[in-house]
């Protein structure tokens, strides 16, 4: 499954069979499986007989938008017939009675669930969830293939599904982009409806696509926005209209500084100089800019965060003893923090959004690495700066908590490769509802790179010393 | 979140926990207020800056305007 979604419609149009893909979509994620645990059910039956129905609307002329594709999803959204395990011990195993709108709105359009995927528990826990383990990295295995939406991104990379769904509070679909290769994007706040899907804050959280190319992302952005009258952040939207122009001119892109690049390992600096380069080439002005803020961000995102999802989690009160320590000991200090402390964060959004405000009156973009460095470490997770160790939590969402505080939009690009193998990536933010200008940019670098097209080495997927733990799916 | 009053032990206690419908171990009361002590520093900060425009501290909800407005 090397194509991207554009990429087998192309084939469909020219009469390749959806049974045969999804068929074959399915048998290369058990590969994957084995090698990277990606995976907590294959949804072979579902997927079957769903590949019938697009097989015979290919053949009778009235094929829709998404027809025949395959797509995973990461296991705290809903699927009709599947269990939603959250990757906790603690869920009911009973099937959902009704798929999340997301993948509603995507099976309305042809789109074909075929898995569900692995996710750190409840998408906040460690990166060792007890229930089913971690997901290796298809760049390599000796790498995690990052958090929350892991799964799934190892899924889309290593060549089982073109793309697939994820959530992202503090970065969960943008960090497994990047460490993955892919292009991912944390939608406007509301911009997706977020129905059917396990919460954990009411006031960060968004569902986004993870893709191999922003021409995807661009395609599903619009099939899977608008309200759906459920969810009530996912209120009536201005229109999406994609960028029919193929060059950067006319953009103005603000490379900010600070805070927000002077922990970047060098790698992920040189990759993100490049996209610069490569977007001034094509007609961008590129401009400096500061977030005063900034270094604020990352704590007072994780103290709204950590006291929605204790809020949310009260619903399994008496069972904390049998979640992941590490997801326990991150969401338990909301149950101590005071109530005005939480509503003084909450007032820190609006700052924010006006520093934001500030920058984009003289820029329609903001660039910054979507993540310090490449891939986690496994076991630990720990992630590596110009050759110094840091934890996890102190590095991952430095830049990417910045778009879930002020509900801004912002878009993952792979930008290259750091000397160890592994991709990098940048982040493309833009003003609320602005992501077909950031997706217009992505496309724009695509068309002039090939690092969204770069591929993981099947030889090193196999080369795994230490088995993953954690319980097998069916 | 330091001091000697009765309170200053109250927040990171099994009770508080328990009263707000919480089962929490001793070594996960004691793994939730080192993050508190940890998070101290940021929100000291945040309770020292001035109410945006001089004036009563914004709706907090006011941070939504800004997705609904463009």
């Amino acid at each position: 499954m090397n194509l991207d979604v554009h990429g087998l419609l192309e084939e469909y149009r020219g009469g390749a069979d959806p049974r045969d893909v999804v068929a074959g979509s399915l048998a290369r994620l058990k590969e994957v499986h084995e090698v990277l645990n990606t995976t907590i059910a294959f949804l072979d039956e579902r997927a079957g007989a769903a590949a019938e129905e697009s097989a015979r609307r290919w053949a009778d002329g009235t094929a829709r938008p998404l027809e025949g594709v395959p797509f995973a999803v990461k296991d705290v959204i809903d699927v009709e017939g599947v269990p939603t395990t959250g990757g906790s011990w603690v869920s009911s195993d009973e099937p959902a009675t009704r798929s999340a709108e997301v993948v509603r709105r995507l099976e309305a359009a042809g789109a074909i669930a075929v898995s569900k995927d692995t996710t750190t528990e409840f998408a906040v826990g460690g990166p060792n969830p007890p229930r089913f383990g971690t997901t290796r990295n298809p760049w390599d295995p000796q790498r995690w293939a990052g958090g929350s939406s892991m799964g799934t991104a190892a899924s889309v990379a290593a060549r089982a599904v073109p793309f697939g769904l994820g959530t992202d509070v503090g970065g969960s679909v943008r960090l497994p982009s990047a460490w993955c290769g892919l292009t991912g994007l944390k939608p406007t706040s509301g911009a997706i409806p977020r129905t059917g899907v396990i919460p954990l804050s009411w006031t960060a959280e968004t569902v986004g696509p993870l893709c191999r190319s922003a021409r995807d992302v661009e395609l599903l952005f619009g099939l899977l926005r608008g309200p759906d009258g459920v969810d009530p952040r996912a209120t009536a939207l201005p229109p999406f209209t994609p960028s029919p122009v193929s060059d950067a001119s006319g953009l103005r892109v603000a490379v900010v500084g600070g805070y927000l690049t002077e922990m970047c390992d060098g790698a992920v600096r040189s990759g993100l100089d490049a996209m610069t380069g490569v977007l001034a080439d094509a007609g961008a002005e590129i401009v400096a800019a500061d977030i005063p803020s900034a270094a604020e961000v990352l704590a007072i995102g994780y103290r709204i965060v950590w006291v929605e999802a204790a809020s949310v989690h009260r619903v399994n009160a008496a069972r904390w003893s049998e979640y992941d320590p590490v997801l326990v000991s991150r969401i338990s200090q909301g149950i101590a923090t005071p109530a005005v402390d939480y509503l003084l964060a909450q007032q820190f959004r609006v700052r924010l959004q006006r520093e934001l405000d500030d920058v984009f009156a003289g820029a329609d973009l903001i660039l910054v690495p979507t993540c310090p460095s490449t891939a986690p470490r496994l076991p630990d997770a720990t992630v590596v700066v110009d050759g110094e160790e840091f934890p996890l939590y102190a590095a991952q969402s430095r830049s990417t908590m910045l778009g879930n505080l002020t509900g801004a939009p912002g878009l993952a690009v792979p930008t290259g490769f750091a000397p160890d193998g592994l991709p990098t990536s940048a982040q493309l933010m833009a003003p609320p509802h602005g992501e077909a200008v950031a997706l217009r940019a992505a496309r724009v670098f695509q068309a002039l790179t090939a690092h969204h097209l770069a591929v993981p080495s099947l030889v090193e997927m196999s080369d795994v010393s230490s088995p993953v733990s954690g319980a097998t799916p069916d | 979140m330091s001091g000697n009053s009765r309170y200053s032990d109250y927040w990171r206690s099994q009770e508080l926990a328990e009263r707000l419908g919480y089962t929490l171990s001793d070594a996960q009361l004691a793994e939730m207020a080192a993050a508190v002590e940890a998070a101290e520093p940021a929100a000291a900060r945040l309770r020292a800056d001035p109410p945006l425009d001089d004036g009563w501290p914004v709706d907090p909800a006011h941070g939504d305007a800004w997705l609904r407005a463009r």
